[in-house]
């Protein structure tokens, strides 16, 4: 699967092509070579994540999927989807099926406390659009939950594609808080 | 005569539209995108010893046998989510004090139990007696006699209706409603000059009935997702 899409190149404001593809070695290689050691240290709060570990995990435990940007040969971004195990919460759509967003990291070159200017923007937005489009597909009306963390707030807020803020969640371990899209009934 | 605009065209501007829309919600956050919990250093034992956990659904069947009258499936998954927690959590903790021996934190708190001690204690020895010590079972045993109780004391369908905090130009509405429909109905109801269109800045009591409401100013000068 290649799915075209596109970033914005911050150097000279210019969109550009890149690809969402499911992960390859290629990708976790990355995260590991080049990811991790421009993360260590840098109070990042994923700083501590191991791709790889991730990818072991998602072999594992029935309906993880990984997914990766790619753009200049390069890996842009990670995100792991679960779309069998949560259900939804809000109300209106309780217990729903939903496509939750387990992990998603951009690299850390795209990220302006690490690398300024960034190098690439749109990685984290177009992940958003993709799960949403895997909802679909599923048959789950694009419905998608996920734990922000707390830099992040502020891009799940602004999103304009009905993401609800529901506040930390108390059966959170770090009482992360929970956003989930709000469909109509079908 | 007309012209029509070729529809790549218009594919390709409304592209870029949605493109600057993801990257200004990025900005927002100074390209902080990251969600997802992480179990960091203790994943790989996490990895080694995720088998030990119990079957959701057989924790379902008991619940339904014992609780089916006074909770719903609802209420199920939010016990069987947070035992399966514990046991991963103990199962994780038992393999690091293998290795670093502590003592265990006993779990003191008096419940009333709503699934007999014995009945749950032979659940848990099947489902996990050959990989946990009595100690760590008989947390989990106490640990989830406590999930239930709490259940029991205010199961999901009596949840007061959760409070949506909506916003429009300079005015900020809180109303209480089973869903944001009802909630925008109300304002529209009770504040019938108020013409604007009513963004949702956030919803609490919809996981845990008693949520306080925390509001960024940031959220109340504009950076809010429109529904």
């Amino acid at each position: 699967m290649n799915h075209p899409i596109q970033l914005l190149r911050v150097q000279d404001q210019q969109v550009v092509d890149a690809i969402l593809t499911e992960v390859t070695e290629k990708h976790l290689e990355d995260a590991k070579t080049l990811w991790e050691p421009l993360l260590r240290g840098s109070q990042q709060e994923d700083e501590y994540w191991n791709w790889l570990r991730k990818s072991r995990q998602s072999k594992i435990l029935p309906g993880d999927e990984l997914y990766a940007i790619e753009c200049d040969r390069l890996t842009q971004g990670l995100i792991m989807l679960d779309i069998l195990k949560k259900r939804c919460q809000i109300q209106s759509q309780l217990r729903r099926r939903l496509v939750y967003v387990s992990a998603l990291a951009t690299a850390p070159w795209n990220r302006s406390a690490i690398s300024y200017p960034p190098i690439y923007k749109g990685v984290g937005g177009n992940f958003i659009n993709f799960a949403i489009a895997r909802s679909t597909e599923l048959g789950y009306h694009g419905r998608i939950g996920l734990h922000a963390l707390d830099d992040a707030l502020g891009f799940y807020r602004k999103l304009r594609i009905g993401l609800l803020d529901c506040g930390p969640d108390p059966e959170e371990p770090d009482n992360l808080v929970y956003f989930e899209t709000l469909r109509q009934n079908p | 005569m007309s012209q029509s605009i070729p529809s790549q065209f218009t594919n390709d501007i409304t592209q870029h539209k949605l493109l600057m829309e993801l990257i200004e919600a990025e900005d927002a956050a100074n390209g902080e995108v990251g969600c997802g919990r992480d179990l960091g250093k203790n994943l790989s034992v996490y990895l080694n010893t995720y088998g030990i956990n119990i079957s959701g659904e057989n924790l379902r069947t008991l619940l339904r046998e014992h609780l089916g009258n006074l909770l719903m499936e609802r209420d199920f998954d939010s016990i069987t989510t947070q035992v399966s927690r514990f046991i991963e959590s103990k199962a994780v903790q038992a393999n690091i004090l293998s290795k670093h021996p502590q003592h265990l934190q006993a779990v003191t708190e008096t419940v009333v139990k709503h699934i007999a001690e014995d009945e749950l204690k032979g659940f848990f020895q099947a489902e996990l007696g050959e990989f946990c010590s009595e100690a760590i079972l008989e947390q989990i045993i106490q640990f989830t006699h406590q999930v239930v109780y709490k259940a029991v004391l205010q199961p999901r369908h009596t949840w007061p209706k959760p409070i949506w905090v909506l916003k429009t130009g300079e005015k900020v509405y809180v109303a209480q409603a089973s869903s944001l429909e009802d909630a925008i109905a109300k304002v529209k109801a009770q504040y019938p000059q108020e013409t604007g269109i009513l963004e949702v800045l956030t919803v609490k009591g919809v996981l845990a009935p008693d949520q306080v409401i925390s509001l960024d100013r940031r959220m109340l000068l504009g950076n809010i997702a429109t529904l």
